[in-house]
């Protein structure tokens, strides 16, 4: 019932992912403009992940990765966490793909599989105490 | 496909849906959840299943979760299934990776109300 609603809504306006993630977008970066991620009294949530079991996980450095790229450090950024700089950096490409997927550099950038194996491997390294591992991990 | 008119999931060759009725369209285009079907050339339609990827990948980056690469997963077997002419269970697996997405969002989300009622509460009451 519930997909049935979601594919009928998507059917009939196939941009509103689009446009429902652009909002996110501005919402997030009005968030990360009045508010710090590195301040003691962060309203900002931390990595529950990391909280609860000392491991970085994918996600960790998300928050201070956008705040960096919002006031244009593009280093820290990268710094903080490499895969959510190229990720969202790629994200337009994919919601291209699912509207039009006649692209195929862009279908193999849309591709999973290509995906999967670099996400694990990220989530593993970024946890590795040696150079040049540490430089996957945020801070 | 989906039924235009319904929503309801039909076989890609079925003229009228199982549900309503409904005539189904000769091509159909479904984008973000479902299939679609794009005839280059009438003779071999090309048949793509959305692998939700773009939620996969930010419910990793966002909620903190497994269930975010759970979803990536389920994501990668649509592309591989969809390879192998797996239609239905290409659609099966894009459901499984967008169900995967939601719920990392659905946790991420309690996680995230959750520690900023506590940061509010915590305010609250030191200006006591």
């Amino acid at each position: 019932m519930r997909t049935r609603m979601v594919n009928l809504i998507l059917l009939h306006h196939p941009r509103l992912p689009a446009i429902a993630l652009a909002g996110a977008a501005l919402a997030i970066a009005g968030i990360l403009s009045e508010f710090d991620p590195y301040s003691a009294s962060a309203v900002l949530p931390p990595c529950f992940f990391h909280a609860l079991t000392d491991f970085y996980c994918p996600g960790c450095g998300t928050t201070r990765a956008l705040h960096a790229l919002l006031h244009g450090n593009l280093t820290l950024a990268m710094q903080m966490n490499p895969m959510a700089v190229i990720a969202l950096a790629l994200i337009p490409l994919m919601l291209w793909n699912n509207l039009h997927p006649d692209r195929a550099w862009i279908a193999r950038v849309s591709d999973a599989r290509i995906w999967l194996p670099l996400v694990i491997a990220f989530a593993v390294l970024r946890n590795l105490p040696w150079q040049p591992f540490v430089w996957l991990a945020p801070g | 496909m989906f039924c235009p008119k319904c929503g309801s999931e039909n076989t890609d060759t079925a003229v009228h849906c199982i549900r309503c009725g409904t005539a189904m369209p000769r091509m159909e285009r479904e984008y973000g959840l479902g299939t679609s079907v794009s005839a280059s050339s009438p003779a071999s339609p090309r048949v793509t299943v959305s692998n939700n990827l773009v939620w996969a990948i930010l419910a990793t980056l966002f909620c903190c979760l497994p269930t975010g690469i759970v979803a990536i997963v389920y994501a990668a077997q649509v592309d591989s299934k969809l390879s192998a002419g797996d239609i239905a269970g290409a659609q099966a697996s894009s459901r499984s990776a967008a169900t995967w997405s939601w719920v990392s969002f659905g946790i991420g989300a309690v996680f995230v109300v959750g520690y900023i009622g506590l940061v509010i509460l915590g305010a609250t009451i030191g200006h006591r």
